[in-house]
């Protein structure tokens, strides 16, 4: 169980989360929502170890994960916001990088990375850098290096990014196979309609504090919503959208 | 064979299974690195980093080379020569090779500057995984110790060789064995005490300063490494034998200079010169510590360098030059989409590594280049030149600075900062005459006009106020006269067109790019004093100026009116002579 007790974290004095707190059990997705600048990025940065948190603990099977944070690493599969690569590398070569740092022997690793590429339509583009590759590609292979290891637990920062509308299907179909299988997984997007269907439970984060945290049935009903926008509308939009959205259209034709 | 006898050795030096799981993340990583490190001195981005490194490389040994090759010759006749010409020739060029050395390496140093060390991207996409940072920056400091030993290698041995053959035809200077074990040693030395000294001062100042601060000392050091380069060959030759004479004495007015400690290496190792003992004791000992130095800075505070990266906003760069340089273009460029394109270059240029450095490049060779013209007259004079009035070594300082910045941001601006982004111009499809006035603005604005507005603040202090600012009017004028020139076939948007290799517009352009050079460091500042000996010539002679740039303006505007602006590389189109159609 990976669970986030009062965490916070500031940069040079500038809190950019306050006092989180979260749990996701093995088998279930938890969505990760906020506007820009809530803070679900350094969330999500702070549950795959890249950033350290200035208080508080995650701990994994009630363990902290910092004193053993290779070992906490070495089960955490994650997809970036940004598809960040290194572009002059080619997909396989990339993929052999990543499953060769995570210590997968090169047999496996070479069946896994040609099945991945096959599964994910790229056996042709093998022979191109990834400076090359659209942004829906990239996220392929980071999707791929995601899963190379078999991670326990699955950390996705806004994966359908990108991707078209047949792959944002079988994405949904792959985070419901590994909550399945007994994957932990946290799915940090914007996607409402996306984060409703295949998340167990949300939180919503708002200025870098957690102003929601439970089901989705639940939260319509607190809220009385119909719909989980509805639900974050209500709860982490601070502007006024219609008014924003009028003037918007007309400010060039003034 | 060596994957087996590197099993082997795994097996039997790292008994652990995570010993032998964190050596093989090393050995990936360390692949990788050099890999980037190869990226990173890329000038354009689409260029083959391997084929560019050999070239670089291949253009780097070449100076060496042709010091060494003619020696084979020269010291053949030289075998009556007396022994202590020999002895002062000999230490003369083993100088020259271990400054050059340095030198190089120091410019290999600055080019590979961002990948020396991890990044905020290194951070991102290895962080996540189960890699402890320590053994990120190992593999970064392997890679780049790889690449600094093969670059010193490449440009030591060959030269070694031919030098140490040539060597070993006189009987005073050495055997082959020993003049080549003495050069290898002595040169490769010098290239590590630099390399490594520059890494770790380049570590220091990240922990100490940040990224930001190291960012703009790579600036400086690309810039006073070019100087450096060109100066040593133009200046070594007449200041070596005084450096040579003072080593032999044992004086130790050159003792601080780290090249001296390391040609005391190679006389001590060549000819067992134990005179500069002393030195030598320094440069094996500079020479350890900074290696001690480079692993201690590099390896021990890696993960909180590696945490800081992540934790520090990335600020954009040159946030003063472009806020001055979009009020400049609202107050002079009166067209929207000019002033947009030049606003966009200022920003380029400043926010872009690749860019400075070339253009740092560009001016490196201009100030070595200007300094030349100085020191005949100084050498003749006795160091009292004559600055009270406009002289012709006075006037070419200016005129070769805004040669090699009209040309150099010329170069730059075909060197696209982010291709992919371009389609912003694609789609608002600026006229070719637009692009040519922005690249003019560009031109001007950071070329030739703030090295006039120097240059008349210093003449005012050493000539009368008249001379003065005719001068700055003359070089403002035939700056502009330059830019028309540099622009002549120009039809791109700065930073936004794709990079055609200038092989070949290198060779068949060299010639006047060299004879343009001359003309602006010898004849046009004759032409300037001439013109400054009376208000009316002064006023003619910018007159005219100003009338042929307005005729080639004119001219240009003209010519363009029915073009379109360049973006991609023209693909070659091949031409066949249909023989058999004519003969029938």
């Amino acid at each position: 169980m990976l669970d986030v007790i009062d965490v916070s974290k500031s940069y040079r004095g500038v809190a950019a989360v306050r006092m989180l707190s979260l749990s996701a059990r093995r088998g279930q997705v938890v969505g990760l929502l906020g506007p820009n600048g809530s803070g679900k990025s350094t969330t999500v940065k702070m549950l795959v170890g890249l950033l350290r948190p200035s208080r508080g603990q995650i701990q994994w099977n009630g363990e902290d994960i910092q004193p053993q944070l290779l070992d906490y690493q070495r089960l955490v599969g994650y997809v970036p916001e940004e598809p960040r690569l290194y572009a002059y590398l080619k997909a396989p070569e990339y993929l052999e990088l990543v499953g060769g740092l995570r210590g997968i022997e090169h047999r496996t690793l070479t069946q896994r990375i040609t099945r991945y590429l096959e599964l994910f339509g790229l056996e042709h583009d093998t022979e191109a850098p990834l400076s090359a590759f659209s942004k829906g590609m990239r996220q392929k292979v980071l999707l791929s290096a995601a899963l190379l290891h078999d991670p326990e637990i699955v950390v996705l920062d806004e994966p359908s990014s990108g991707l078209d509308v047949a792959f944002t299907l079988i994405l949904r179909r792959l985070v419901m196979t590994l909550a399945a299988r007994g994957r932990t997984i946290i799915y940090s997007s914007h996607e409402m309609d996306m984060v409703e269907k295949i998340c167990n439970d949300v939180v919503i984060l708002h200025k870098g504090n957690v102003v929601a945290h439970d089901s989705v049935t639940k939260l319509r009903e607190l809220v009385h919503a119909a719909s989980l926008e509805d639900v974050f509308a209500a709860l982490a939009v601070d502007q006024d959208v219609d008014r924003i959205g009028s003037e918007l259209a007309t400010v060039a034709a003034q | 064979m060596t994957s087996y006898i590197g099993a082997v050795l795994e097996r039997l030096f790292l008994t652990r299974p995570e010993h032998r799981h964190e050596w093989h993340q090393f050995r990936l990583l360390s692949r990788d690195s050099v890999r980037r490190l190869l990226d990173s001195i890329l000038v354009s981005r689409d260029a083959d980093p391997m084929l560019f490194a050999l070239w670089f490389t291949a253009l780097a040994m070449t100076p060496p080379m042709l010091v060494a090759v003619p020696k084979i010759i020269q010291y053949y006749f030289l075998q009556r020569a007396p022994a202590a010409m020999v002895l002062q020739i000999a230490t003369a060029e083993r100088a020259f090779f271990v400054l050059y050395g340095m030198l190089a390496t120091a410019l290999l140093a600055a080019l590979t500057w961002d990948a020396l060390f991890p990044d905020r991207q290194d951070q991102e996409i290895v962080g996540a995984l189960p890699v402890r940072p320590r053994t990120l920056a190992s593999a970064r400091l392997a890679a780049a110790l790889t690449v600094g030993t093969a670059f010193a290698a490449a440009i030591s041995l060959p030269a070694a060789f031919i030098y140490s053959a040539a060597s070993s035809s006189h009987p005073l200077i050495g055997s082959f064995p020993r003049v080549f074990a003495a050069h290898v040693t002595a040169t490769m030395m010098a290239c590590a005490c630099t390399f490594l000294g520059l890494m770790s001062l380049r570590a220091l100042v990240v922990i100490c300063a940040g990224e930001r601060a190291a960012d703009r000392l790579a600036l400086i050091l690309q810039f006073v490494t070019v100087v450096m380069l060109v100066e040593t060959f133009l200046f070594l030759p007449s200041v070596l034998p005084n450096i040579i004479t003072a080593m032999q004495q044992g004086q130790a007015s050159y003792g601080w200079a780290p090249p001296v400690w390391f040609t005391a290496l190679f006389l001590w190792m060549a000819e067992g010169s134990s005179v500069l003992g002393a030195h030598v004791t320094k440069a094996l000992a500079v020479t350890a510590t900074v290696t001690v130095l480079v692993v201690i800075v590099s390896l021990a505070p890696a993960a909180w360098v590696g945490r800081r990266v992540l934790e520090v906003r990335a600020l954009g760069r040159a946030s003063a030059v472009a806020t001055l340089a979009r009020s400049i273009a609202v107050m002079f460029v009166r067209r929207p989409v000019v002033r947009s394109m030049f606003v966009f270059g200022v920003a380029s240029l400043a926010r872009s590594r690749r860019h400075t450095i070339q253009l740092a490049t560009y001016l490196g060779m201009a100030i070595a280049l200007a300094v030349l013209k100085l020191i005949p007259p100084l050498l003749k004079l006795r160091g009292n030149l004559d600055l009270d009035e406009p002289r012709t070594y006075t006037l070419a300082l200016p005129l070769v600075l805004i040669f090699f910045a009209v040309f150099g941001l010329r170069a730059a601006f075909q060197i696209p900062t982010e291709l992919d982004a371009n389609w912003v111009f694609r789609l608002a499809q600026p006229t070719v005459r637009d692009a040519v006035r922005a690249s003019r603005w560009l031109i001007l604005m950071l070329g030739v006009v703030p090295i006039s507005i120097v240059w008349l603040l210093v003449t005012l202090t050493m000539w009368p106020v008249k001379a003065a600012i005719g001068a700055t009017l003359l070089d403002l004028t035939i700056g502009m006269l330059l830019t028309e020139l540099a622009l002549s076939n120009w039809t791109k948007i700065p930073f936004a067109s794709a990079h055609e290799p200038a092989t070949e517009t290198l060779k068949s352009k060299a010639a006047w790019y060299v004879t343009a050079l001359l003309m602006y460091q010898f004849i046009v500042p004759e032409v300037q004093v001439r013109a400054l000996q009376s208000w009316r010539t002064t006023v003619t002679q910018i007159a005219t100026l100003a009338v042929l740039v307005i005729a080639l303006r004119v001219w240009r505007s003209h010519t363009l009116r029915t073009r379109t602006p360049t973006f991609d590389v023209a693909t070659s189109e091949t031409t066949t002579l249909n023989l058999s159609e004519a003969l029938s």
